[in-house]
């Protein structure tokens, strides 16, 4: 009997190290899960240059966000001005495929969304904030045909000369597809 | 039952009061300390993200403890450690919002994950990588966090958009609100296995109530009529009754998991279990005539057989 409640007593410390360990592991295994896909996009572009193409992989995302919400995806932008020169009185628009599917947004104070005017003017060597939130048809995703999905170009106006600032072209592709 | 019953509408008033303290839009809890003390604002679940602070102060990088943050985690701390992890028990909207949505579901629907699975060890290793990780760079504190779910749901229901989640949202989501939410006897699988925020409370809560002028789940063993209606209404199954070897039935208590929500009070037709200070009777119980000590945990009954 004594014996039995020994090896009782053991399997059951051994059972609860066993399910600890694991679960500690479960824990580092979900963190390390967290670095293997990419689902945000962010860059700094010069407001008043012609800029290198920014190349947006949907092909790098989760599962889950494959398979819940395919076309959404947020491209945080950081523009900053010249180092000298006068206020620029940004307008940002979006052209081409990407134009359909794309809302601009941005948390500087008096942004006009619909228009993508900042009301307040860019000063020399400060920075702005834009969002480019992208909505595309599942089908778009999931059965696309080549790696190249849309693109578009965002293009940076003065609004208050009508001159053109600078521009960012964006390619969405999936890299998992064949072409 | 009835009393229960009221009790449980009573709690889940507490958790809608939680939530309209912590969460956006209200965050009523941080305007508070932000006009009191001129602390900077967020006024979402953020300027007092526990899980932040708890991963923080471990891995080094530590928190002004004169911030919301600070005074948000050293009140959540300081009322496990002599009332329990009040927090959860009365205040977590997110814990609340899975238990209360499990209560839509029929209960055959439903999996008692805590009759296989033991929530302490799981619990508690969860907890241990959840502060291990930091120090590998990896990053678990947003990702898997249902609090950020919640507020973003909340979000979502304002904008009548959903917004852009990320995979482990979704998952977090899933796991928190469907899989162990919904699905889940008690609805507090997440709360159980996977918050290392409950955990670290009953860790204090289990020491804490080793001292007599702390609040703890007192029991009457000579009150007990074993008729499991605590167990039954425990959302943490951290109640059960159990069946010693010489075939009696005993009120076992796991205290590593207890949200001190006093639901089990409230449901006991005997007043056998009551929320207060002093010794909490729990020995006694184990220490009662006939009734063997030395199982660490001992064989579970199956609800049919309690009743």
């Amino acid at each position: 009997m004594r014996v039995s409640i020994t090896h009782k007593r053991a399997f059951s410390v051994g059972l609860f190290l066993l399910l600890f360990a694991a679960s500690a592991a479960l824990m580092l295994g979900a963190g390390k899960y967290r670095t293997t896909f990419k689902e945000s996009v962010s860059a700094t572009v010069k407001v008043q240059e012609v800029n290198n193409p920014l190349v947006a992989d949907l092909g790098q995302e989760g599962l889950p966000k494959k398979l819940v919400q395919p076309g959404r995806l947020a491209i945080s932008l950081t523009g900053y001005a010249d180092e000298a020169g006068n206020p620029l009185w940004v307008k940002a628009e979006l052209e081409g495929g990407l134009k359909d599917y794309a809302t601009l947004d941005s948390t500087v104070l008096g942004f006009d969304a619909s228009k993508g005017i900042f009301a307040q003017p860019l000063e020399p060597k400060k920075t702005l904030k834009l969002t480019v939130n992208l909505k595309l048809p599942a089908q778009r995703i999931w059965f696309a045909d080549s790696p190249s999905i849309s693109e578009g170009t965002l293009v940076f106006t003065n609004y208050k000369t009508g001159g053109k600032l600078g521009t960012l072209p964006i390619q969405l592709v999936s890299s998992g597809k064949s072409s | 039952m009835k009393q229960a019953k009221r009790f449980t509408i009573q709690r889940g008033l507490w958790y809608v009061g939680g939530f309209i303290l912590i969460y956006a839009p209200f965050a009523v809890f941080q305007r508070a300390l932000a006009a009191l003390f001129g602390f900077k604002p967020r006024f979402d679940i953020h300027d007092i993200c526990f899980r932040m602070g708890l991963s923080y102060t471990i891995s080094g990088k530590g928190i002004a403890l004169w911030s919301t943050t600070g005074i948000a985690f050293i009140l959540i701390l300081g009322t496990a450690l002599l009332a329990g992890p009040l927090f959860c028990g009365k205040l977590c909207a997110a814990g609340g919002l899975s238990e209360y949505v499990s209560k839509l579901v029929p209960e055959r629907f439903k999996i008692n994950w805590q009759k296989w699975i033991n929530p302490v060890p799981v619990r508690y290793g969860m907890m241990t990588g959840f502060l291990l990780a930091p120090f590998l760079q990896l990053s678990v504190i947003c990702a898997y966090c249902n609090y950020t779910d919640l507020q973003r749901l909340v979000s979502a229901g304002i904008a009548r958009d959903m917004g852009i989640w990320t995979s482990t949202t979704i998952l977090t989501t899933f796991v928190w609100l469907i899989l162990l939410g919904a699905f889940t006897k008690g609805g507090r699988g997440y709360c159980a296995y996977l918050c290392p925020i409950g955990a670290i409370q009953s860790l204090l809560h289990a020491i804490g109530a080793k001292f007599n002028f702390t609040y703890k789940l007192k029991f009457a063993s000579d009150k007990c009529a074993s008729c499991g209606n605590c167990a039954k209404e425990c959302p943490m199954h951290a109640l059960r009754v159990s069946k010693t070897e010489n075939g009696k039935k005993e009120l076992a208590y796991e205290r590593l998991v207890c949200l001190t929500c006093s639901q089990c009070v409230h449901s006991c037709p005997k007043s056998a279990l009551a929320y207060s200070r002093g010794i909490d009777g729990w020995s006694a119980n184990k220490d009662k005539p006939g009734q063997k000590q030395d199982h660490p945990r001992p064989v579970i009954a199956h609800e049919s057989e309690i009743a």
